[in-house]
């Protein structure tokens, strides 16, 4: 085989900055794992029931290409009540996961010249969906000073008339921060004088601590502008289910179906059923998910500060970001170091772009006594590297 | 309420440090401290205890639940017996229950023959226990709040995200 069959646009694409490093911790017996963005619960067992329930009952065929009918309902009714938003079925498509909605989005609305304002760090998937769909990526930098929110001035010094959109994911992986409702009125009025779309991937939204999450489409006017990502992976333990949705204009949405049609038919009928149940009966049962996760939150925060890292606090996901420049290390060196020597694996900042250098990222969706034992070992870890 | 914030998370892992208990409740290990000591002298805290997975230890032991039925006394009702039954060393739980039975007792021994001795040398011949029915415990699957086999099954795979 010669990498003559292998497509331009396959090539161009960076292999993740994450993969590089799983690689890495694959081959390590005995480490602990900070890593992997995914919660250590399983799915509560009403969720699991209720598919079973549904293959038993004979539903097994395709549902309809957007959606179970009354899972789209649903989804809209609860954001509707939760946000005061007015979403009708029409506007909204169930999808694999929240990444295919981030899919779909990208490919029903950019054109290759089009540009894409993204904020870093970011989740790795961003530029790689938009350069897939063809377009540009424009990095927009956000800083620790300014709690990683993103500022509508940093944004406007790079827009152009070729900027189509902005992409950005709030609460935030990597870093956890979430954005003030005067912050995102400033980028809402950013995309009215620039008649930008905004695509808002708000996976995390059930998933903040002591602050409301905002949703950006319930602004003023910006429903009709925004493209609304989420899904149930996060707040319901759900990410092997492979089920989210996306919500958006009609047209914008009609054009998304249209591709979602031809290359993935319907999301899993079973996984719609238990998406069902998560909304409509399981609120408890995430609730108290999100209530440990605090928990262990302000745990990993504490213990992170304890050992002398400067930790801005994260208020959503269930990632924290701890500035390890006090080291001398890069982020790469850090992360590389620590799996070799204390087999605790953490995640690069610059895996989630340039910006994310001097950081690594923590995932604190892990058992109690996990993260204790990590903070001994980085802790012993910073002081070996004193001597 | 702190307080209530404190005790959940001290009963969910005992081992966790003042400092640790502190960071996860949002509050100074001062006020941990005060409030542990509190509700020790308050017996809201009642002791502290690993769950133990004995099934994998060779050395093994039985468990059974014994239900009784007991006449109850003037003034002191179930109390008296039920306290008195307590004191075996071979009780974990002793509970006043609804329904056909009165008492629920879970009882731990060696062997089967251990058991069998507690329940018609000793229990049966406390003054007012006039039946006992006992069921001896097959497998644990759930052990305070802990499935048993997922403790040790890792299922994830590695996956780029």
């Amino acid at each position: 085989m010669t990498d003559s069959y292998i497509s331009d646009r396959a090539k161009e694409l960076k292999p993740s900055g994450i993969r590089k490093f799983f690689d890495l911790v694959a081959n390590t017996s005995g480490v602990i794992s900070l890593g992997i963005g995914e919660p250590d619960y399983v799915t509560p067992w009403k969720i699991c029931g209720s598919a079973i329930n549904s293959i038993q009952q004979g539903y097994t065929m395709y549902t309809s290409n957007a959606g179970m009918p009354e899972l789209r309902q649903a989804v809209c009714d609860d954001l509707n009540r939760r946000f005061g938003l007015q979403y009708k079925s029409e506007n909204c498509m169930i999808t694999v996961g929240a990444s295919e909605a981030l899919d779909m989005a990208a490919r029903a609305i950019l054109n290759p010249t089009d540009e894409v304002i993204v904020p870093e760090p970011c989740y790795v998937a961003y530029p790689a969906v938009v350069e897939l769909a063809g377009a540009k990526v424009v990095s927009v930098p956000t800083y620790e000073k300014n709690n990683f929110e993103l500022h509508a001035e940093d944004i406007e010094s790079k827009i152009t008339s070729k900027t189509k959109a902005i992409l950005f994911g709030y609460p935030c992986n990597p870093t956890g921060a979430i954005m003030s409702r005067e912050r995102l009125l400033e980028i809402a009025e950013l995309a009215k004088k620039h008649d930008l779309i905004v695509m808002a991937d708000e996976i995390y939204e059930r998933l903040t601590y002591g602050t409301e999450h905002v949703c950006f489409a319930s602004l003023p006017g910006m429903q009709e502008r925004t493209i609304l990502l989420g899904g149930f992976s996060k707040a319901y333990a759900m990410t092997g289910w492979r089920i989210g949705y996306a919500l958006a204009p009609k047209d914008i949405l009609d054009a998304m179906l249209k591709i979602h049609q031809h290359v993935i038919m319907c999301a899993s009928t079973a996984s719609q059923c238990a998406a069902l149940t998560a909304l409509k009966e399981c609120q408890d049962a995430s609730k108290a998910m999100i209530d440990d996760y605090n928990r262990r939150r302000q745990l990993i925060v504490g213990g992170l500060r304890r050992i002398g890292f400067s930790v801005f606090e994260p208020k959503g996901a269930f990632y924290c970001f701890p500035n390890i420049t006090s080291t001398g290390l890069s982020s790469e060196e850090f992360a590389e170091q620590l799996l070799k020597q204390e087999k605790v694996a953490v995640i690069p900042g610059t895996a989630f772009g340039d910006s994310g250098e001097g950081y690594v990222r923590c995932c604190y969706a892990t058992a109690i006594d996990d993260i204790r034992e990590a903070l001994t070992r980085i802790q012993r870890f910073v002081e070996s590297l004193k001597k | 309420m702190k307080k209530a914030e404190v005790l959940s998370i001290l009963e969910h892992n005992a081992k966790l440090s003042n400092q640790e208990i502190a960071d996860m409740a949002g509050i100074s290990a001062d006020e941990v401290e005060k409030i542990i000591r509190e509700a020790n002298e308050e017996k809201l805290i009642l002791g502290y205890k690993a769950t133990i997975n004995w099934n994998k230890l060779n050395q093994q032991y039985v468990f059974a639940y014994i239900e009784a039925k007991i006449t109850p006394q003037k003034d002191v009702g179930f109390d008296a017996i039920a306290e008195s039954i307590c004191k075996f060393e071979e009780t974990i739980d002793v509970c006043l229950m609804s329904g056909a039975m009165d008492l629920l007792i879970l009882v731990k021994g060696k062997s089967i023959r251990d058991i069998a001795d507690f329940v018609t040398q000793k229990l049966s011949t406390v003054d007012g226990v006039t039946s006992t029915a006992s069921h001896f415990m097959l497998k644990y699957y759930k052990d305070d709040g802990i499935i048993v086999s997922q403790r040790e099954n890792n299922l994830r795979q590695s996956l780029v995200l």
